[in-house]
């Protein structure tokens, strides 16, 4: 009848979960042919809305360990483009990890916890700071990323540590899993790189 | 305006209520990625073949 498929309606309306903002999946292609500039290698995927939407696309496209080289997946802010050129960019931070060979393996699961704590707004505590995550695939390093639309200090110095507990808890767990001893490795403290 | 947040466990707790947004076509994306996953593979065995002492894998 009319009111029971009113009441479906309402009820999936009342399902889905707005995210605080709208958010772009960006892919960057790696470059197969000399005629593609780098306009055409980075590009939007979709837009998300929802909770619901973000697993939807999350598990219909490739694992970040299963892209190619020279890929990155970043996830941004409505319209922000990945690039230090868009305004929102211009002024802002960000912090970089830099995955070891030996933590390869995590690293799905490192870039899924980055990925929800920004769309879930829980890396900053105040203002809306973050523009967006990024993920490059590279041979030797593999990296996770965080942009900030602020330099300021105070702001920065707590996303920091939120991203490093995240890594860390995720590290720390394997390591206690695998009994290995606690020891400070090369190239998992996230640095911030300011844009000057 | 207030800020909507949802802890890590909330995220996950609506995994099984995914949806695709209206108009994404992800099998095309996907077969983007495949193709130039195979694209590249194809060009490092050809590499490997033209200099069999090459370092291309380390
Ligand atoms: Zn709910
Ligand atoms: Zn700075």
């Amino acid at each position: 009848t009319v009111l029971n498929a009113a009441s479906t309606a309402d009820k999936e309306f009342e399902l889905k979960h707005p995210l605080n903002t709208q958010w772009t999946l960006w892919y960057t292609k790696p470059k197969v042919d000399n005629t593609e500039d780098w306009s055409s290698l980075l590009r939007p995927v979709t837009k998300l809305s929802t909770v619901e939407e973000f697993w939807g696309v999350y598990q219909s496209i490739p694992k970040a360990s299963e892209l190619p080289l020279k890929s990155d997946y970043h996830l941004f802010r409505n319209d922000i483009r990945p690039e230090w050129e868009d305004d929102k960019n211009a002024k802002g931070g960000k912090w970089t990890f830099q995955i070891n060979d030996s933590d390869r393996a995590l690293l799905d699961e490192l870039w899924l916890k980055v990925v929800l704590s920004a769309i879930g707004e829980t890396l900053d505590e105040n203002d809306v700071a973050i523009n967006g995550v990024v993920f490059n695939m590279r041979k030797k390093v593999v990296k996770l990323a965080i942009w900030t639309n602020t330099c300021d200090k105070e702001v920065l110095t707590k996303i920091g540590l939120k991203f490093r507990a995240i890594i860390g808890a995720i590290l720390n767990n394997k390591k206690s899993i695998e009994s290995q001893t606690e020891e400070e490795k090369q190239g998992e403290k996230p640095e911030h790189q300011p844009i000057e | 305006m207030s800020i909507i947040r949802y802890t890590e466990e909330e995220l996950l707790t609506l995994k099984p209520s995914a949806v695709i947004p209206t108009g994404f076509d992800h099998q095309e994306f996907s077969r983007l990625v495949a193709k130039v996953t195979e694209i590249l593979a194809l060009r490092a065995e050809e590499y490997e073949r033209q200099h069999p002492n090459g370092s291309f894998n380390r």
